[in-house]
């Protein structure tokens, strides 16, 4: 028996919306296996639905995780997982997001929320510490996110009071709809938003007034002194409190990598008027920070005087920044701003509507959609009205706008006519703002993501580092530190989904701990032990990531998923990058890196299912019976 | 001329709203990660982007001192901070007399949430990487985090 001294609460809340049942389960010897977070989300969701399971039906549960850093003073120790089964990519829906409300969660005295079932009104959850109640929400049904916001700390009258809330696109069933906290801070991708639209569930808001304890202080705190040191000297450190991830636009740019106009180029010529530098330069107010941390890397801005005057809000982070400029063509700063102010108040990811726009840019471009299919709308690159409007007919599901409210996989298959090849999505998840032509070690992150085309799940960043020594050391090739190179990347990609996953699985920010290399196994081995008195290792940790992982695909490959899904869209395999830049004709060449990638995990090498071995010695057996009999050939 | 006592300054105009000062506050007085109890409490408006960092003041004339009917506040001779004494009986009138709403009684049993400066070493000052919070010493001495995060260009060019 485990016995959780602190860092954890100990506690899980399971709300049950059809009869409304409301129970709480005590946390057990799994923290050791999948330590928290999303870790923990995976191994409930595996067991909880199946390959029938309707996204979209009350059989489908969706889980909020706030990990074991959330709410200490580890800087950026401030996220929660959400995952359900994906109404929009039919495989495993899962996101994360920062700023208050994970914390929050944790002072009420949970780290895991597991709601279930469906309301038959528009409801609620106010989880106020021990006391959770389920809400009428009538008169909340078609408000936008900031004013749900805004009458839900009214009407409860207290603002520390922490909002996780869908907009009318979850409301009206685009499948691409988020879940947003603190206004902005969005747990984005896969449609988790949806998934509490069709459940009838407008919000759940949390306060805690209780503690998280620590098992040993005076440890915890030497450990944070030491990585305190390494924030504060860390050579990105002051860009970072600048620009945070906005800084990629001009980085990327650079590199010839950064989607314009739906990556028919990787350089965009107005790139500076759109940066992380100019935004910091002219609009930002302040910078802001997520719960207890010390890199502050996100913005208020404030739009003085323009189309947009008077537009004010905290963000944006890159995805959305490039995608209402470069992905879509517009160098206006202050549009961008609003293009994803729109997606935040509507409730949508911005990757996902970034891609849909674009792809519709892209297909009138070349004739493949005509005016009459577009209600009369002329979708050019950079035309602001338009896509403005686009976001408005998605969100409400008009015309054009019904067909791409399921993404763009779903709108190529409804055309036809070759948009296919143009729709830009792996395993039905849009692709972010990174051109991957350029950036192999991230293309096979892309294609390996267990949620679909995603950059969060690895970021190899390594591959930026030019440091063939280092490569060698920790990938067995040096050219495993450029991103130009193929070998190597296979390990590389493998070692920061472990990482990545690491991040996810203890809800404490990726910038810091994979992108700034701030902790590694060994000390989140170290902090947990630390917080919560339970024996862990560096290599325990590793494998209990691993072990996510793996899991993770097992999911997937239950859903169908296998090695030919483990693709590319075809643009970034065969049409060589245009433009005068550093990766000026780079396709992406996969096959060897697959294959790398597959004998690094131990997954067969034909299907990319993990064979027998592998799932037993991550201690999944149970999952190998699962899906065996479900006809699913598990190799030895 | 009366003594001049340490106070906490500050700059709500750049506070990053993260709240780190809360949870160091609560890691210091009460051994865990508590910002219901923490002495700093930093109020936002998440829409407008402001965020206010709201601490005791270490009133000359303190108001809750004046207040309180067991005479158990006392002044820390080193900080001038307004430390609560043994004879406490949790009534709530240091708090209902506080003009800054700083001091807070949670639950009839507990002892108020005062400021004590953390002796001279204020918690929350060691975490603000902005500097929205500052320490001021008895002395006149500025005291800040260890790091300042540069947060606009322009500062840069100061």
């Amino acid at each position: 028996m485990v016995v959780i001294r602190g860092g954890y609460t100990g506690k899980i809340l399971k709300v049950d919306l059809t009869d409304g049942r409301i129970e709480k389960e005590e946390l057990g010897s799994e923290v050791q296996s999948y330590l928290g977070g999303r870790g923990l989300n995976i191994r409930k969701l595996f067991s909880l639905v199946d390959r029938d399971t309707d996204p979209l039906s009350p059989e489908n549960p969706l889980l909020f995780s706030a990990g074991p850093l959330a709410g200490t003073l580890f800087p950026g120790g401030a996220r929660f997982n959400v995952s359900a089964k994906s109404p929009h990519t039919g495989i495993l829906g899962d996101a994360n997001a920062g700023g208050f409300f994970g914390p929050e969660l944790k002072f009420a005295g949970y780290d895991q929320l597991i709601i279930s079932g469906r309301s038959e009104q528009p409801v609620y959850l106010l989880i106020n510490d021990a006391r959770v109640e389920i809400r009428p929400a009538d008169h909340l049904w078609g408000r936008d996110v900031w004013e749900t916001n805004k009458a839900l700390q009214e009407e409860l009258g207290d603002n520390r009071m922490q909002v996780a809330c869908i907009g009318p696109a979850a409301e009206n069933g685009v499948t691409f709809a988020g879940i947003f906290a603190n206004l902005v801070r969005t747990a984005a991708r896969t449609g988790m938003g949806t998934v509490m639209g069709a459940k009838n569930l407008k919000a759940v808001v949390v306060r805690g007034r209780g503690c998280i304890n620590i098992h040993d202080r005076e440890r915890f705190q030497k450990l944070l002194a030491q990585i305190d040191e390494k924030i504060y000297n860390h050579s990105d450190y002051q860009n970072r409190a600048m620009m945070g991830t906005t800084k990629l636009i001009s980085a990327l740019n650079k590199f010839g990598c950064l989607a314009t106009r739906h990556f028919l180029a990787g350089d965009f010529a107005d790139a500076d008027a759109v940066s992380g530098e100019q935004l910091a330069a002219t609009l930002k107010v302040k910078s802001k920070a997520c719960f207890a941390c010390t890199i502050p890397c996100s913005r208020f801005f404030r739009i003085p005087s323009g189309p947009y005057a008077g537009l004010a809000s905290e963000g944006p982070e890159f995805e959305g920044l490039a995608g209402f400029s470069s992905r879509v063509g517009c160098n206006d700063l202050g549009f961008a701003l609003q293009g994803v102010d729109d997606c935040n108040r509507l409730g949508m990811d911005v990757i996902t509507a970034s891609e849909c726009i674009s792809f519709v840019m892209e297909c009138y471009e070349k004739g493949l959609l005509s005016r009459d299919e577009l209600d009369g709308l002329e979708p050019r690159w950079g035309d602001q009205q338009v896509v403005r409007e686009l976001l408005r007919k998605i969100t409400f599901r008009e015309g054009i706008g019904d067909l791409l409210a399921r993404g763009v996989r779903h709108a190529a298959r409804e055309l036809g006519r070759g948009t296919e090849k143009l729709a830009m999505h792996i395993k039905g998840l849009e692709v972010f703002q990174a051109d991957p032509r350029g950036l192999k070690g991230y293309a096979l992150g892309f294609a390996l993501a267990s949620r679909g085309g995603d950059h969060l799940r690895s970021e190899p960043s390594f591959e930026f580092s030019n440091n063939p020594e280092e490569g060698m050391r920790r990938y067995g090739a040096e050219e495993s530190a450029f991103r130009l190179e193929y070998k190597g990347k296979g390990r590389l990609v493998k070692h920061y989904e472990e990482w990545s996953a690491l991040s996810d699985c203890l809800s404490a920010c990726k910038n810091t701990i994979v992108n700034m290399e701030i902790i590694d196994f060994e000390e989140g081995a170290a902090l947990l032990e630390s917080l919560s008195g339970v024996a862990f290792t560096g290599e325990g940790v590793q494998q209990a990531c691993e072990r996510v992982l793996n899991l993770e695909r097992a999911f997937i490959v239950r859903e169908g998923i296998r090695r030919s899904d483990d693709t590319l869209p075809e643009r970034f395999l065969k049409e060589p990058l245009p433009g005068e830049h550093p990766s000026k004709g780079s396709v992406v060449e996969l096959e060897a890196m697959l294959d790398d990638y597959y004998k690094a995990r131990g997954w067969d090498l034909s299907t990319g299912i993990p064979t027998r071995e592998t799932l037993s010695r991550l201690g999944l057996d149970d999952v190998t019976r699962d899906l065996l009999a479900a006809g699913i050939p598990v190799v030895q | 001329m009366t003594k001049q006592y340490g106070m906490l300054i500050v700059d709500r105009d750049i506070c990053t709203g993260c709240r780190s000062c809360e949870v160091a506050c609560s890691l210091a007085h009460e051994g865990c990660f508590w910002p219901e109890k923490s002495r700093v409490r930093v109020y936002k408006i998440e829409a407008d982007g402001l965020d206010s960092p709201v601490v005791c003041r270490q009133c000359d004339d303190a108001p809750c001192m004046a207040a309180c009917p067991t005479e158990t506040l006392l002044r820390d001779p080193g900080t001038g901070a307004v430390l609560v004494g043994d004879d406490c009986v949790s009534c709530g009138a240091c708090a209902d007399a506080c003009p800054y709403g700083t001091v807070r009684l949670d639950g009839e049993r507990e002892k108020p949430l005062l400021c004590d400066l953390c002796g001279g070493e204020p918690a929350c000052v060691q975490r603000c990487v902005v500097h929205a919070l500052k320490y001021r010493n008895g002395a006149g001495q500025v005291v800040t985090a260890p790091v300042q995060a540069i947060t606009l260009p322009r500062e840069k060019l100061k």
